[in-house]
């Protein structure tokens, strides 16, 4: 079991992720933007995020940039309803929305791994 | 580079952006739609009619996952410029969009891909967009039902490229160099 910050503004989709994982045995903490998350990773210890890409304010590739900053060592997993070529040399995990509960779970382990 | 070719440039561009944002927004619903569908899906007894239009709406938010994926690639290839690119892909994606809008519904769309694919120097969305409205065209003329032929065929150091309508027997042939 890991303890994944989620980070998505949408709260239907930031529950639901937060559902998927938890049902996985997940310990889940969550943010609804980037900012928050900043913070929340500031004071807090995860093993990983798993951020939405399109946000208002900062969005998932620059809060990637800030996590190498200071936890370089910190999976990211980016999930987008978008498409996934500006991610493409820049994110290490990538998973395009919609996915299913099964592809969302193999792809934390996989980036947990 | 004419005004009009900018123009048409600028416009598919802003198309294509148009299109990418739409998709965005609809994989996030329907990654809500399906995610908690399976979620219910887990809960219900396999057989009952409860579980079978769980199924259905499955089913149904699958299909437009797929919709959206040919629109947005559809939409970024919009804004590539000319390169190496599989004129078979290009026209198999035209036909799917135009089964997909329903504009062929009383046509028979017969595809007819000779060997393996070749690559060509060409730009993909420009081929999907030109096979696109030509069937768009000939569906319209052929409002009581017809046949439409894609084919693509090497010949030597070409990929030829056709479209034939019948009855009407509208065509377009296209002959592009094979890429290197």
């Amino acid at each position: 079991m890991a303890r994944v910050l989620v980070i998505d503004d949408e709260p239907a989709i930031r529950s639901l992720v937060v559902a998927i994982l938890r049902d996985a045995g997940h310990d889940i903490v969550s943010a609804e933007d980037a900012a928050a998350a900043l913070e929340w990773l500031a004071g807090g210890s995860v093993d990983m995020v798993v951020s939405d890409v399109v946000m208002p304010g900062m969005s998932g590739l620059e809060l990637l940039r800030e996590v190498r900053t200071h936890r370089p060592d910190l999976p990211v997993l980016l999930i987008t309803g978008g498409g996934t070529r500006p991610m493409l040399g820049r994110a290490d995990h990538v998973l395009p929305k919609p996915f299913s509960h099964r592809q969302l779970t193999a792809a934390v382990e996989g980036a947990l791994a | 580079m004419t005004a009009s070719t900018l123009m048409d440039h600028d416009r598919l561009a802003a198309l294509g952006e148009l299109a990418a944002g739409a998709a965005h927004d609809i994989n996030n619903s329907i990654f809500a739609i399906l995610g908690l569908t399976e979620f219910l899906l887990f809960d219900a007894e396999p057989g009952t009619k409860a579980h079978e239009r769980l199924l259905l709406i499955q089913q149904s938010g699958v299909e437009i996952k797929d919709i959206v994926k040919t629109m947005h690639d559809y939409a970024r290839e919009s804004a590539e410029d000319e390169q190496t690119t599989f004129v078979r892909d290009a026209i198999a994606e035209a036909v799917e969009l135009a089964r997909r809008s329903g504009a062929s519904r009383r046509v028979e769309i017969i595809e007819d891909y000779e060997g393996e694919p070749v690559p060509a120097v060409a730009s993909s969305s420009r081929i999907t967009q030109l096979f696109l409205s030509t069937i768009g065209g000939a569906c319209e003329a052929m409002r009581d039902g017809g046949t439409i032929m894609v084919a693509v065929r090497l010949e030597g150091e070409w990929i030829e490229a056709s479209l034939l309508q019948a009855p009407e027997g509208a065509t377009l042939r296209l002959r592009l160099p094979v890429a290197d």
